[in-house]
């Protein structure tokens, strides 16, 4: 029976786990959208996982979680370690390419850059309330022109001539989006357009200010878009690698971070039988009006959490 | 005759004044009352009052004043133009006071230190002290014992900070104006992650004042007072510590220029946290999370 960590990414837009050995050797993975419903999601990503392992052979002995959900997910399945999606796709990335200098990394809903220097992260930008240029802003736009956003790279390659489109802001870029379309543009150089206000807004954006040297890797769930690798090559004139489990590599590295930690937690797809729900109550206590969050197994409480002071914990032996 | 009641906010200059102000109305022996810890309910009162474009830090003030209102007979507001000669301070310190004795007239009195026009701080008191009708003798004896306590109160807290030094944990150097990082509603959830990490904390606001103008390797022109006070504070610790956060406020104008100046110009880890009106704090917690991560693995490396 060898050893073997489970790492969990679960982002806003899509949800990635990954069960790894000690040579960190992708035993099984799984890609699911998140569609809003943590919870459900986790449920699916399990079953996708359990389907692919072969639990004779191996046994879960730590399992990690990142990304926005990290902590629901982790109080849920009783995960042993819970880190930042920052450090995960730094510590991921490393792992594979030890000579990278620069990761760009576009998810669902925010967009980051770490500058990493001799294995080590020195810095990071993060994109701050605007979620322009990221997933989310492709999605929408490509359910505008009524296309699948899987096609927006292929479409694109037969542009000879890529719209100028507005990269400050999603409302700016819409509107004009819909200009260039009632101008006569073709669909092709439209979503080429597109690609290319991504990485503009991405460069303008967190990338502002900071250096970025080769190897430089591309990824997040955008990083399968071929028209926006394409649009950063091009503005920045370098090559730019995409890892083939590039959209997977915030789930690697949380496993390999669970696997360092050297820790055991009691994780086993039963958990896959109980019922979880979570809700929110206002605390009403005192005038900050903290909003808590509640999860429950099985009806029972487990945890807590959103409260800024000891009157709003809620008690599990209360309920 | 009913004794009168003065109203004191806390929010802007007065994380640095209050006490003072506090001291010297107990001299007068005149009542007071504090407006309570800054809250969700602060901020939105505040808003109601300031155009969307100010700044985080000045909602907030306006906020406390709301809920002094009903509180007191009269608030206490600083009016700070200029608080040492040839510099500046941020509009929004002379603004407060002529936007809160708009909104609010009638229940507003100034404290008015404006050291360009030759009101120093025992002038703007002394001003105070005749508004609220006690006689010159009176309130100069009592603004000398108030501003000596004042004194021996900042040299106590720098000297606990110098405590902090020797101590054997990592240290983070907190930065930024002391209505940020004497809030508790700004400030919490960022020491909270310090903490359950194993970090010291150091603050900016207790630094040695002196003349000695450090604040020049960063940048020779810089305007403001609040800002050379962070430079000469982060050129005194900067040496000592494992990592610099800069706290501001959405969207400070004064910060925006001089947080880049500092971030060019001192070789540190350094985090630039801007807190705005979000109600999640899970975009803060991510970073400062991560910002702790990259500290402890470059260590780890160079060992």
């Amino acid at each position: 029976m060898k050893d073997c960590y489970l790492g969990i990414d679960i982002g806003s837009i899509s949800t990635k786990g990954v069960i790894i050995d000690d040579d960190n050797n992708i035993i099984c993975s799984s890609y699911i959208d998140t569609n809003a419903n943590p919870i459900k999601a986790i449920k699916v990503l399990l079953k996708n996982l359990k389907d692919g392992f072969d639990d004779k052979k191996y046994k879960i002995k730590n399992v990690g979680t990142t990304g926005s959900g990290r902590k629901l997910i982790a109080t849920m399945i009783g995960a042993g370690t819970i880190k930042n999606e920052i450090t995960s796709h730094a510590v991921g990335t490393i792992t594979f390419h030890p000579d990278v200098k620069t990761i760009l990394e576009i998810g669902g809903q925010d967009s980051k850059i770490i500058i990493i220097d001799n294995g080590v992260v020195v810095d990071y930008g993060m994109n701050t309330l605007c979620a322009a240029g990221t997933g989310a802003f492709l999605s929408s736009q490509a359910k505008r022109l009524n296309l699948d956003v899987k096609d927006f790279g292929d479409i694109a390659k037969k542009s000879t001539n890529p719209a100028k489109i507005a990269a400050r802001c999603t409302v700016f870029a819409e509107s004009d989006l819909v200009h260039k379309a009632a101008s006569g543009y073709k669909i092709e150089d439209i979503v080429a357009g597109l690609g290319h206000s991504v990485a503009n807004n991405y460069l303008n954006n967190v990338g502002k200010g900071k250096t970025i040297d080769s190897p430089i890797i591309f990824q997040g769930g955008v990083s399968k878009n071929s028209c926006v690798h394409r649009a950063f090559e091009k503005i920045l004139n370098r090559d730019i690698i995409v890892d083939e489990n590039g959209h997977l590599m915030g789930a690697i590295g949380i496993a390999i971070i669970a696997r360092r930690e050297n820790k055991e937690c009691n994780f086993s797809f039963e958990v896959l039988n109980n019922d979880f729900a979570t809700h929110t109550k206002e605390c009403g206590k005192c005038p900050n009006n903290c909003e808590i969050m509640c999860i429950t197994k099985d009806n029972v409480l487990i945890d807590s959490w959103g409260n800024k002071c000891e009157n709003g914990a809620i008690k599990k032996s209360l309920n | 005759m009913r004794k009168i009641k003065i109203g004191i906010v806390n929010g802007l200059l007065n994380y640095e004044y209050n006490y003072l102000i506090e001291r010297f109305l107990e001299e007068l022996n005149v009542s007071y009352t504090c407006s309570s810890k800054t809250n969700k309910k602060t901020l939105e009162d505040g808003k109601k009052f300031l155009v969307d474009e100010s700044c985080l830090s000045m909602k907030i003030y306006f906020g406390h004043i709301y809920e002094l209102l009903d509180k007191c007979d009269y608030i206490l507001v600083m009016r700070c133009p200029s608080m040492r000669k040839k510099e500046m301070m941020c509009t929004n310190f002379y603004a407060s006071f002529d936007l809160a004795n708009n909104i609010f007239s009638n229940k507003i009195i100034e404290l008015n230190i404006d050291i360009n026009n030759h009101i120093s701080l025992k002038k703007a008191f002394l001003n105070l002290g005749k508004r609220l009708c006690f006689s010159k003798h009176d309130t100069k004896r009592a603004f000398e014992i108030a501003y000596h306590d004042h004194l021996k109160r900042k040299e106590k807290l720098y000297d606990e900070q110098q405590l902090l030094l020797k101590s054997d944990k990592k240290k983070i150097l907190l930065v930024g104006h002391s209505y940020n990082l004497l809030d508790d509603y700004i400030i919490k959830d960022i020491k909270d992650i310090l903490h359950e990490n194993n970090f010291e904390i150091l603050l900016s606001t207790n630094f040695k004042e002196d003349n000695s103008k450090k604040y020049r390797y960063i940048s020779n022109d810089v305007y403001w007072s609040s800002s050379i006070d962070i430079l000469n504070a982060i050129m005194e610790y900067s040496k000592d510590v494992d990592g610099i956060i800069l706290v501001s406020s959405f969207p400070c104008g004064p910060d925006s220029l001089v947080n880049e100046m500092i971030m060019r110009k001192i070789d540190k880890p350094i985090l630039n946290l801007v807190i705005d009106e979000a109600n999640d704090n899970g975009g803060v917690v991510t970073r400062v999370e991560s910002f702790i991560d990259i500290i402890n693995m470059k260590e780890e490396f160079c060992d």
